[in-house]
């Protein structure tokens, strides 16, 4: 069956996890009294919404992998 | 976060190494899905090699996560001096705070972009899928109505052929109907999945773009204030002024315009013009001349944009620092090696440094034009600085002159 949800599930966690790491990586460059209130009222919520979304498509991926195993030889 | 024992140079180079190769094994497991998808490959035994494909690919992501996490990150926050572990190539070199903050605006735009990309693709891959799953349906409804129809002829029919086709009819009929009920079972199941992908594209569009751009007015904000207090700390808005803050990113890009800007500030105030500026050009064989005077209409740039792997993006930067660095400079009386000492003090990257774009207008490759009979100035080299120049509205330039 065409169509797997695998390749962009993985393109989405590759796209969160390169933000993460910019986030992480910047903070020792910038690290005055404002970076806390950016990560927590910005950063944080912006990445949680994006680990969400991460986990919702890659159990959407897995959902669809097993209904598509219900179609091919048994016709 | 995890406590690292070692010694921080070493860690940072080992973190370095295997980063680099993190982002080489992801990249051979992107390359093998690509050549995958494109096999056409369709049977169950694709699929149970996918399966099995795809759960490597995860555990080896979580490795290499870990291995980050674990390793690099920490490196990352040894010392204080120029950061040597550039892990994925969206994380550039960071060394000063305005860097920093461009290079996380220019991660939340990326992001946002590949995000949005993904879930685009999701929702054309489960689209498709349930296109498929119907088409599968359709043609098995198909087949369960021949065997109805094909009962039907022979349940009149008397003979004992008849009754054992009947009959063998009767178990395909049986069968089919089963096959049916799966394929339409599969057809809800990913009609399903096919609104909920719809769902969190919706949702993903709707708190990603409110949530990029709170994040990126609040880094602007961040950058404005910088700029103020260096403005008022150094007695110039130079760089407020230079590269502006419209969303971080500024005409010569998100990190050129912040190294340009911690350049200027760093270099302080601009004192006047010193008069002899000129002298000094024309003792090296240069005169500085009107961009908007030096035609190239009949050779343009066009295609690659520079030579050396220069991008145009290098160009602007480098016209910039020409403009708001180097030629201030000049008329302070640095030398090139202040500005070589500027670099190596900052550690600055090969495409990144001041002596080099020193070298760039006075070296010895420097715009060179041509002053026809007609008083018109003809570029014999120099074209991508002097397009780049118009471009950001720099008018005069050095050159070396023949001619009339």
């Amino acid at each position: 069956m065409t169509g797997s949800l695998d390749p962009p599930a993985i393109a989405y966690a590759d796209a969160v996890g390169t933000l993460e790491r910019a986030l992480a990586w910047t903070r020792p460059q910038w690290d005055d009294s404002a970076r806390p209130a950016f990560d927590r009222q910005r950063a944080e919520p912006l990445l949680a919404d994006a680990r969400r979304t991460t986990t919702g498509l890659s159990q959407l991926a897995q959902e669809l992998n097993t209904a598509a195993r219900l179609l091919p030889n048994t016709a | 976060m995890a406590n690292v024992h070692a010694d921080p140079d070493k860690l940072r180079q080992f973190a370095s190494a295997l980063s680099q190769s993190a982002q080489q094994l992801e990249s051979i497991a992107r390359q093998l899905q690509r050549g995958l998808d494109s096999t056409g490959w369709q049977d169950s035994e694709r699929q149970r090699f996918e399966q099995d494909f795809q759960q490597t690919v995860r555990t080896l992501a979580q490795f290499t996560d870990r291995l980050r996490s674990q390793i690099c990150a920490p490196a990352a926050e040894e010392g204080s001096g120029p950061r040597q572990v550039p892990g994925a190539t969206a994380v550039p070199e960071v060394r000063t705070r305005d860097e920093a903050l461009a290079a996380i605006d220019r991660a939340l735009t990326q992001w946002q972009a590949e995000a949005a990309g993904a879930l685009i693709q999701a929702m054309t891959a489960a689209e498709r899928a349930h296109a498929a799953a119907e088409a599968e349906t359709t043609r098995r409804a198909r087949r369960v109505a021949v065997l109805q129809a094909r009962l039907r002829e022979l349940s009149s029919a008397d003979s004992q052929q008849a009754r054992a086709l009947y009959a063998q009819i009767q178990r395909q009929l049986v069968d089919a109907e089963q096959s049916l009920e799966a394929a339409r079972q599969a057809t809800w199941r990913i009609a399903e999945v096919t609104r909920q992908v719809a769902r969190l594209q919706r949702s993903h569009a709707r708190t990603a773009e409110a949530s990029v751009s709170a994040a990126r007015a609040d880094l602007a904000s961040r950058v404005t204030a910088l700029g103020a207090y260096r403005a008022a700390g150094a007695g110039t808005a130079i760089a407020a002024g230079v590269v502006g803050v419209p969303g971080i990113a500024g005409p010569i890009g998100a990190a050129g315009a912040s190294a340009v800007a911690a350049l200027a500030a760093a270099a302080g105030p601009a004192a006047p013009a010193a008069a002899g500026i000129a002298e000094w050009l024309a003792d090296r064989g240069l005169t500085e001349i009107d961009v908007a005077e030096a035609g190239f209409a009949d050779n343009p740039v066009t295609g690659s944009f520079g030579r050396g792997g220069l991008a145009r993006a290098d160009y602007r930067w480098a016209m910039t620092t020409w403009d708001q660095v180097i030629r201030p400079g000049l008329d302070r009386g640095m030398s090139r090696d202040d500005f070589a000492a500027r670099d190596a003090a900052r550690g600055a990257s090969p495409q990144r440094r001041t002596a080099d774009v020193y070298d760039m207008f006075l070296g010895t490759d420097p715009v060179r034009v041509e002053r026809l009979a007609d008083g018109r100035l003809n570029v014999i080299d120099g074209r991508h600085r002097l397009a780049v120049a118009r471009e950001l509205g720099v008018t005069h330039l050095p050159a070396a002159v023949t001619g009339l």
